[in-house]
């Protein structure tokens, strides 16, 4: 018996006039030949990547403060959250030794119940003003878009030109691609009304972003 | 979804007469184009990512039966399911029994172009289950009961006021006191409204703009981030997608991420563009027990032995239909499938059968801005002119067009009797319409008229202006 794969494969090579036994390789040294020797063109930016990162995440309704080491995030944090607002924090090792405004514990909430909640981005694309996160243990793509806040702590070595460099960032990771990798430019938006940009679509309203410049070294 | 491409004069003609939709479009249309070129201003290699963009795609169609079994291996070694549908009717009998396995009741979608071409949204409800768009303009034209006009924007012909309508006659029974006017407003209402739907979904369906051969990974775009709360909140995530989504690795796709992105909507990219690669791993917090995806065919594996093969590096950016004049005179809804604009009307006659379509190819001017600005190059003028070629040949033409073509080309190729109509029918013509210097009807060319006067000739026919002009040049 013939499965539907079959006959798709059958048709997409009778289509093409080619036998079954082209594999990968022959592909990959065409892919090399047509146009994969080259890069892409990518949009051109004076200035540094840190600079043209919080440049374009401004453009996108984004904003962003500098945060002097680690132990100054939940300072920054305190004022994003309103009377009675309740907080998820990612298990992310950076943020787990951190002294918290609340007990920890109503991490342990749904995030759909939380108001605020704090990430650490993987990496982040300067050419678009694009936080990089990854789905994990220690970053839950939930609260990425459930909370009205989301404050995400991005350090400044892990800001790269453009999409390329973070795959080849985030390649050695034995994990990758993790399940679902998020790449957000500024808060949720729609435009369905009258072609009229709304912030807060489905997700945040609100994008903070944390820039933490790298430990001086010892 | 069952093609009304038939009805598309009448539909085009009722469409001309509403002025709200005309209005809608006109404001949509500027938008769109004004801020894609702004876009590609401030892209000084555009016309270089363009090709490079084509060439991906030429090239990934070439091998494509090799970056289907490499994307289906990657999919797999993550965890995922594959599943190939031949037909619209396979797709959505694999959709519906995905769901039935999972004890699903209700079902979230993202937007997604080959699930309406399918028809998933009726086959789900008549299988029993609530399926509920999460696109802001999806779920406004869910509630309107009406296909989307636009493969970006699929509620851009409806206005405020009518949303507002339908929340209040949805949401409220119509006992809305205040009624809901200002876009916070009505944005904040579906927001409430579609949360509870997210959190409760024991399925979510989505699209996928590219599939990644070398990872198995699907590439989702959208700004609301309906498409994540889609694929991470219920057990199940189902993607269904046309087998020429494909592209080679995740670099490829970021090249075409570019392109997307500046040419639907002038943005250099979407507020959400993510990666998902099979279901949630032993460690992970959230996300879908099991992860499927469709892959359809659908009459795709066709066009690749012939020249529409062209056709199938379409990557969904609506471009070609935002500076469509045919487009923004009647709207999407006119083409009577789920594909409008020039792309619509050279995939309905191919998907849906070139009888039941015979107009779309012919609601087109010609005058080529679909292909000036079609991200990866797709010659759409070429493809419509090949398409009434075709219909010439099987004699699908309409009698009237047949007859006057053959007549034409009677005259046109004894350039005598050419010139002595043409000295005649001007002479004549202008003389009778000397006076007005207009004629406000013609017979023959009702059709023209009946929107326009048409100018009586002036003079003499160009040949004779022609040869005169040689004359006076020689002495
Ligand atoms: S035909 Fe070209 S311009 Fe039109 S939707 Fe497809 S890719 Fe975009």
């Amino acid at each position: 018996m013939s499965s539907a794969r079959e006959r798709i494969l059958g048709k997409v090579r009778r289509g093409l006039g080619v036998p079954a036994s082209r594999g990968p390789a022959a592909a990959h040294a065409a892919r090399e030949q047509a146009y994969a020797a080259a890069a892409s063109p990518r949009q051109p930016w004076d200035g540094d990547s840190v600079d043209r990162f919080c440049q374009r995440f401004e453009a996108w309704a984004g904003t962003w403060q500098r945060v002097p080491d680690a132990s100054a995030i939940p300072a920054a944090v305190q004022p994003l959250l309103a009377e009675g607002d309740a907080l998820a924090v990612a298990a992310h090792p950076l943020l787990q030794q951190l002294d918290w405004p609340q007990d920890l514990a109503r991490e342990h909430r749904h995030p759909a119940d939380c108001q605020l909640a704090v990430s650490v981005a993987d990496a982040a694309i300067a050419e678009t003003g694009t936080l990089v996160l990854c789905s994990g243990p220690q970053s839950p793509t939930t609260l990425e878009l459930l909370p009205e806040t989301h404050v995400v702590v991005l350090r400044t070595e892990t800001i790269l030109p453009d999409m390329e460099a973070v795959w080849r960032h985030l390649q050695p990771d034995p994990a990758f691609p993790a399940r679902s990798i998020n790449a957000i430019s500024g808060p949720s938006r729609t435009a369905d009304v009258e072609q009229t940009i709304q912030l807060g679509a489905h997700g945040p309203r609100r994008l903070h972003v944390l820039l933490l410049a790298p430990d001086p070294a010892p | 979804m069952q093609s009304r491409a038939r009805e598309f004069p009448l539909r085009a003609r009722q469409a001309l007469d509403d002025q709200s939709l005309r209005q809608a479009l006109a404001k949509a249309q500027d938008g769109f184009v004004g801020k894609r070129q702004t876009a590609i201003d401030a892209f000084p290699q555009f016309e270089a990512l363009r090709d490079r963009g084509t060439a991906i795609k030429d090239h990934t169609l070439a091998y494509l039966d090799v970056y289907l079994e490499q994307f289906e291996r990657a999919v797999q070694d993550a965890g995922g399911q594959v599943h190939w549908a031949e037909s619209a009717e396979d797709a959505q009998d694999i959709v519906s029994d995905i769901c039935r396995q999972a004890g699903a009741s209700r079902v979230t979608k993202a937007k997604t172009m080959a699930g309406e071409e399918v028809g998933l949204n009726e086959a789900l409800e008549t299988a029993g289950f609530e399926a509920v768009e999460t696109d802001l303009g999806e779920y406004i034209i869910q509630l309107a009961k009406e296909p989307p006009s636009h493969i970006i924007a699929p509620a851009v012909h409806k206005t405020r006021q009518q949303i507002s309508d339908l929340f209040n006659t949805h949401h409220h029974g119509g006992r809305l006191q205040s009624a809901l006017r200002e876009v916070p407003e009505l944005v904040d209402e579906a927001r409430q409204r579609l949360r509870e739907k997210f959190l409760t979904a024991d399925v979510g369906i989505t699209g996928a703009n590219f599939l990644v051969a070398e990872s198995g990974s699907i590439a989702l775009v959208t700004n609301e981030g309906n498409a994540d709360l889609t694929h991470t909140l219920p057990r199940v995530h189902i993607a269904i997608a046309g087998i020429e989504k494909l592209v080679p690795t995740l670099d490829d796709a970021a090249c075409m991420l570019r392109l997307l992105a500046r040419s639907a909507t002038g943005q250099d990219t979407s507020t959400y563009t993510t990666f998902v690669t099979g279901p949630k791993r032993a460690s992970d917090p959230d996300g879908p027990e099991a992860f499927h995806i469709v892959l359809l065919d659908n009459g795709r594996s066709r066009m690749l032995g012939n020249r529409y093969r062209e056709m199938l590096r379409c990557i969904r950016c609506g471009a070609c239909m935002n500076h469509c004049p045919v487009y923004g005179a009647v709207g999407g809804h006119a083409y009577g499938w789920v594909y409008p604009g020039p792309m619509g009307s050279v995939l309905t006659p191919l998907f849906t059968g070139l009888d039941g379509s015979r107009d779309l190819p012919n609601a087109c001017t010609l005058n080529g801005r679909c292909q000036t600005v079609c991200p990866v190059r797709i010659p759409l003028p070429e493809l419509l002119r090949d398409l009434r070629r075709q219909q010439f040949e099987r004699g699908l033409a309409a009698r009237r067009t047949r007859w006057g073509l053959a007549a034409w080309g009677l005259i046109a190729r004894r350039p005598r009797l050419y010139h002595l109509l043409a000295r005649l029918g001007v002479a004549v013509l202008g003389r009778l319409g000397k006076r007005k210097g207009a004629f406000r009807r013609l017979p023959l060319a009702a059709g023209w008229t009946a929107s326009r006067d048409m100018p009586a000739p002036q003079g003499t026919t160009f040949q004779q202006l022609w040869k005169q002009r040689q004359k006076d040049a020689q002495s």
